[in-house]
């Protein structure tokens, strides 16, 4: 190294000002020169290094579901957004598989044993997903929910419409092997009043129980309509989607009047 | 490399060694501020996950930039406007044009500035850069054809200028 970079040829190279053959030979110097690297690290303002470094450990810090997090972001949703849904757990593609796994078991199963596996199962599946999206103690995002001044019931909405989507997504695949399409639909309305009655119920206990007891009154009630009914799938057919609609409708109601508690919520 | 190692505080070392001049070389190449504030965040965390991808061979510098210029050459493929504070074209590079432009002073420099601001674009896009045609044609928003076209005048007209 026959010369060295002096400050007055770095601010010159900074301010576009140094010629281009002298900015070409300062950038191949600057490739091999320690010494120059650190002349040119303080030519640039150092809170805007730090203001580029914080950007990076932030995102070094939170390794998880970048590709979704990038997907989301793509499609126009707002940052802090995508990056709560791509944290969410039961997004992930390895729950999402292990949920595919067993709405396939029960879908092939349907050819023997009637489609009433998989559409109990089914709107299972958003419900156990809700539920770990919030409940989870080693959840990174869990933090945000109890630091976040918007408060937990746009954060709860925005999580559990993204867990919805996805579960519903997934169910798309295994719904294939049903025979009749329209196994594939009725279970829908039953999902979301599931889901809905989950997080009313979140609203006066802790959001697990409020799974388990919507889990175990969905299959009881079920089971029971099934027994009772003259008709095979009676719980899904017919008037009781009228009744699942009309149940859509009075637990959204329902929610808006509970939505403060949700501060508290978030908060758990 | 230490980074391979997941170690937070290597990657913050390094990147205090080469924020700086990853920063100003990437603003020669394109004068928004906040795209470049961007793409450096983005190289950063391209060296992070991709560090053992780093043979060690040559300096780390090079491997950096390489990662750096071609996330700038992306940003450009995605919002296809390009705002060039000057623009960079390319050919493949030859041992001989680096060992040229590797000379720091001497009848080269005039050589270079002599060239139309164009031609020294495509220059430097393809041979200080790195870049490969199609990368460099990105970078400046002009065909592939274009770029190696000028790329032969460039080389025609230092070489006359060098005789």
């Amino acid at each position: 190294m026959t010369w060295h970079v002096s400050q007055e040829m770095m601010a010159s190279y900074r301010d576009n000002a140094s010629s281009d053959a002298a900015s070409h030979s300062l950038e191949l110097h600057l490739v091999e020169c320690e010494p120059c690297r650190r002349i040119a690290a303080g030519a640039v303002e150092s809170d805007r290094r730090d203001r580029i470094w914080a950007g990076i450990s932030e995102a070094v810090d939170t390794p998880k579901a970048r590709w979704l997090e990038e997907a989301l972001r793509r499609f126009g949703v707002n940052a802090h957004i995508a990056r709560l849904i791509a944290m969410t757990p039961s997004v992930q593609p390895s729950w999402l598989i292990a949920v595919a796994t067993i709405l396939s078991l029960a879908a092939v199963a349907a050819s023997s044993l009637g489609p009433i596996p998989f559409l109990v199962v089914a709107p299972l599946v958003p419900v156990v997903g809700v539920a770990i999206a919030f409940g989870h103690p080693i959840d990174p995002v869990h933090e945000i929910g109890v630091a976040s001044p918007t408060g937990g019931f746009r954060l709860v909405l925005i999580r559990a419409s993204a867990v919805l989507i996805a579960s519903i997504a997934i169910s798309v695949v295994p719904g294939l092997f049903l025979r009749e399409f329209r196994w594939m639909v009725v279970w829908l309305l039953p999902a979301l009043v599931c889901t809905l009655l989950v997080l009313v119920i979140s609203t006066f206990t802790h959001l697990s129980t409020a799974a388990v007891v919507v889990s175990l009154l969905w299959v009881a009630g079920v089971t029971a309509t099934e027994l009772a009914a003259s008709t095979p799938v009676a719980s899904f057919v017919g008037p009781a989607q009228l009744i699942f609609a009309g149940a859509v409708l009075g637990l959204l109601a329902l929610l808006l009047l509970r939505r403060t508690s949700f501060e508290r919520i978030a908060g758990r | 490399m230490l980074i391979a190692d997941r170690s937070g505080e290597a990657l913050r070392e390094l990147y205090d060694r080469h924020v700086g001049w990853l920063v100003l070389r990437l603003m020669r190449r394109c004068s928004d501020r906040e795209v470049v504030d961007e793409v450096v965040q983005d190289t950063f965390m391209g060296v992070w996950r991709n560090a053992a991808g780093f043979r060690g061979e040559g300096p780390v510098a090079a491997w950096i930039w390489g990662i750096g210029i071609r996330r700038l050459v992306e940003r450009f493929r995605r919002r296809p406007v390009p705002k060039w504070g000057w623009d960079t074209s390319g050919a493949q590079r030859s041992a001989e044009e680096l060992v040229l432009l590797g000379v720091e002073h001497g009848d080269l420099a005039p050589a270079i500035d002599g060239l139309a601001p164009e031609l020294r674009a495509v220059l430097r896009a393809t041979v200080l850069d790195g870049l490969t045609t199609r990368e460099a044609a990105v970078l400046l928003g002009i065909p592939q054809g274009t770029v190696k076209s000028r790329m032969r005048r460039a080389r025609r007209e230092l070489r006359e200028a060098l005789a």
